[in-house]
């Protein structure tokens, strides 16, 4: 049974903060203990439902009848419970040496807001909040179907962080889910603030380049992935939930490209290869291009680039390496940045520094074009992810490309696509593009019944 | 903290060696492009060698072609580029030279001997035109438009494919000429570039046996000979009988031949034209005649000007548009077969029937 001197210490310990709070309440005839961090309470609901019965209570067969009735009111059998549920928003209330716990949470990050990272045309407009109770009512409303299970799960060292694993137990995979939920229970460490922290811990490899796991605040694309049999993690505290497994065409499709029509959607998936190949091998063509193979070009285009770059003393890939690296410097100045200044810093950076550099010799027009072409085309993948994934990618390709021209170029793509074709995301080869893509977890038998 | 500290200092070394690109990382700005080569016979060794250099220009221009041309006598043209190399201070870069043009006086003998280098050059491209030059190549070379932006440019696009109407120009590229040389049964030709005041004209081509200059085909006979090599669209026919004159302005052109030998009697080549296209101009109104009897005049008009070219072609024993090429691959007589041909291409006669069709007279009434 319940050891009260226990109980005793350890409240004596939690009152050393000046939040947590402790009322005795005595109507004339009985008297209660209230014990609960008041940052955490909503003291209306304790008032409504707790002290106004009691002032009319006689004895304490009728108030435990009360605190029987209510809706969440339990007894606490176990002193080990108590501290837990105490920092989860609970009340405790003791009376004739009976413990009882009292759900009256006040929570104020539930508000639902607009996506800020993944807008979307025609889409939803609301992303997930931060309140996991909110996202999992946001979940559950727009995919009401009795097969959407939710599993608790709490992970890491003290403070614990809660995770709810989602799925639809008819279409899941059971053995990724069994996998996923075993990598959960491995997790010891460290203290999970974010989804995308949380997907590091999950993955399989250390030293990883592109996400294998997608992070979405979008509750459209959750339900989604859940109607595929994708798992679905929330993170408590986190606005964004993890999608496994995922698949490369994941991270390149807007859920727009669902509600447009067809040919829209594929034209602008199109789009966004393009863009992808642009971003990653257009300084390494440049490069080599200009150093090695300049045969490549039209002869009136090879003759204008050469004009351009009369002034420009450096290397090619010294040119190319410096402005690159203040167009990196430019885009994360202007993430850290508070909005106010950043547009201060996209024209600084932007305008004023590529028509400098270029009229100071350091660079020739050409690579003005490309950088910002580069730039522009990083930002049309619409997974923030997998954008900041490519941005590094180009790099090795620019290595290759400068020691050994457009050979190196094809060789350092080549090795590119070879580690992505070897990628596995929990047993799902990750390298899909559009074609077969829904066939990636075993929704064809979705589909047949 | 050891090891991350090797991955620095690993990071570092890499950067360092960024700074030691060496002398064989050319950019672009360093290498001059050569856009055209021109070979002459040297007054006192065996060949000139004359380039046309481009200079790079910021601000691309009409009129405004920067260009310098270098040129340099020796005795093979490996060594002239080697020479010409010295004079110059940047790399000279063959990759994007696009037209290669022989001299008239080097063509009439040994035209394999000249050939040779440009045949094994590696850093030519092979899609590089080539053209007989009249008088001297040096001369083409220094010809510049003045609607010129970039150097040669004019030169170029008047062999690219992108000029529309261009059927008197027959173009030949560097791939198609070797493979020529080499085929037999498939006679090599070049178009003969002559120039024309500060510019220059493409109205003449030259046919080869695989060993020398054998024929040049007149203005008037281009056009078909073009016709037969490259069956482009888009060329006028101009046709003129008693009273009636006009032209046609033709939109599609096909033909195909098979060759007959029939025994006792000489063989046969039967070729069937097929045209197609509207006049485009005309002395008299048309719409109202009998369409049949206009096509009918232009048939004969045309079946007499091919058999005209085919027969002087004949003459001269040159095939270029491939007929024994048609013959051994179909006819397979071993060892023997080439002498074969020979003997009936120079018997051959020639059977034309030219089925044209006029789609409209151009107004309705």
């Amino acid at each position: 049974m319940i050891q009260l001197e226990e109980i005793d210490r350890q409240l004596r310990e939690l009152s050393e903060t000046q939040d947590f709070e402790i009322q005795h309440l005595t109507n004339g005839d009985l008297s209660i203990g209230l014990y609960f961090y008041s940052s955490l309470i909503n003291s209306k609901l304790i008032q409504e439902r707790i002290s106004e019965p009691f002032s009319s209570c006689h004895s304490y067969s009728e108030m435990k009848n009360i605190l029987d009735a209510e809706l969440f009111c339990e007894q606490v059998l176990d002193e080990k419970e108590m501290i837990p549920k105490l920092l989860e928003g609970y009340s405790l209330i003791t009376f004739n040496d009976t413990f009882f716990s009292f759900y009256a949470p006040k929570v104020i990050n539930d508000k639902v807001d607009y996506a800020k990272n993944e807008a979307s045309v025609q889409g939803p407009p609301f992303a997930l909040t931060e309140d996991s109770y909110a996202n999992l009512n946001l979940i559950r409303r727009r995919y009401a179907s009795s097969n959407l299970m939710v599993k608790e799960k709490e992970v890491g060292k003290k403070p614990k962080a809660k995770l709810y694993v989602m799925y639809d137990k008819h279409v899941v995979k059971e053995t990724v889910l069994q996998e996923l939920l075993q990598k959960i229970d491995d997790i010891q460490d460290e203290f999970i603030q974010a989804s995308g922290q949380l997907e590091n811990l999950l993955s399989q490899k250390k030293f990883n380049f592109v996400p294998l796991m997608l992070v979405t605040e979008r509750p459209d694309r959750i339900v989604f992935s859940l109607s595929q049999g994708k798992i679905v993690i929330l993170v408590n505290g986190s606005p964004f939930a993890l999608i496994a497994p995922a698949v490369f065409y994941d991270f390149m499709s807007a859920m727009d490209d669902r509600y447009q029509t067809y040919w829209i959607g594929i034209g602008l998936v199109i789009l966004r290869y393009i863009s992808l190949f642009l971003t990653i091998c257009l300084p390494a063509i440049y490069i080599a291009v200009i150093s090695h193979n300049p045969e490549i070009f039209q002869v009136q285009f090879a003759l204008s680039i050469a004009g351009s770059r009369a002034p420009v003393p450096y290397s090619s890939f010294v040119e190319v390496l410096f402005m690159l690296f203040l167009i990196e410097v430019l885009i994360e100045a202007s993430i850290r940045l508070p909005k106010y200044i950043g547009s201060t810093a996209t024209t600084v950076g932007g305008l004023i520094l590529g028509q400098a550099a270029q009229e100071a010799g350091l660079v020739s027009s050409v690579m003005i074009i490309i950088t910002s072409t580069v730039a522009i085309a990083n930002f049309v993948v619409p997974i923030n992810e997998m954008s900041f994934a490519i941005r590094l990618v180009k790099y090795p390709l620019i290595v290759f490309a400068t020691l050994f021209g457009i050979l190196g170029l094809i060789s350092g793509a080549f090795c590119f696509l070879v580690y992505l074709v070897n990628l596995r995301s929990y047993g799902e080869p990750f390298f899909r593009l559009q074609f077969g893509e829904h066939a990636s977890t075993n929704s064809k038998k979705r589909i047949s019944g | 903290m050891r090891r991350r500290l090797g991955v620095l200092f690993g990071v570092l070394f890499v950067l360092l060696l960024f700074g030691l690109s060496g002398c064989g990382f050319k950019d672009i700005d360093k290498r001059f492009f050569v856009v055209a080569i021109g070979i002459d016979q040297g007054k006192e060794k065996q060949y000139k060698v004359s380039l046309k250099l481009a200079i790079p220009t910021h601000r691309i221009e009409p009129g405004h072609a920067a260009f310098q041309i270098i040129s340099q006598e020796a005795d093979t043209i490996s060594q002239a580029l080697e020479l010409l190399n010295s004079n110059v201070d940047k790399e000279l870069d063959l990759g994007h030279s696009k037209i290669f043009i022989i001299g008239r006086n080097l063509a009439n003998d040994e035209i394999l001997t000249t050939t040779d280098w440009i045949f094994r050059g590696s850093d030519v491209q092979r899609i590089e035109y080539m053209a007989l030059a009249n008088p001297s190549a040096e001369e083409i070379l220094e010809a510049s438009p003045r609607s010129e932006r970039v150097p040669a440019d004019s030169l170029i696009l008047s062999f690219g494919h992108e000029k529309i109407g261009s059927s008197l120009a027959v173009t030949e590229y560097l791939y198609d000429f070797y493979n020529r040389m080499f085929e037999l049964g498939k006679d090599p030709f070049l178009p003969v570039v002559s120039k024309k005041g500060k510019s220059f004209e493409v109205n003449q081509v030259a046919l080869f046996n695989k060993k020398e200059l054998k024929m040049v085909i007149q203005p008037g006979q281009t056009e078909l000979f073009s016709q037969l090599v490259r069956k482009p669209s888009n060329f006028v026919v101009s046709v003129k009988k008693d009273h009636l004159r006009y032209s046609l302005l033709i939109q599609s052109f096909t033909y195909r031949y098979q060759i007959q030998t029939p025994r006792q009697q000489p063989p046969i080549l039967q070729m069937d034209i097929k045209v197609r296209g509207r006049i485009q101009e005309a002395n008299q109104a048309l719409f109202d005649k009998n369409w049949g009897e206009i096509e009918r005049i232009a048939e004969k008009n045309i079946e007499n000007r091919y058999k005209n070219l085919l027969e002087s072609m004949q003459k001269h024993q040159i095939d270029p548009i491939g007929f024994g090429l048609h013959y051994m691959a179909r006819n397979h007589y071993g060892k023997k077969e080439w002498e074969l041909w020979q003997e009936i291409y120079s018997k051959m006669k020639f059977n034309i029937t030219v089925d044209l069709e006029i789609e409209s007279t151009g107004i309705i009434k």
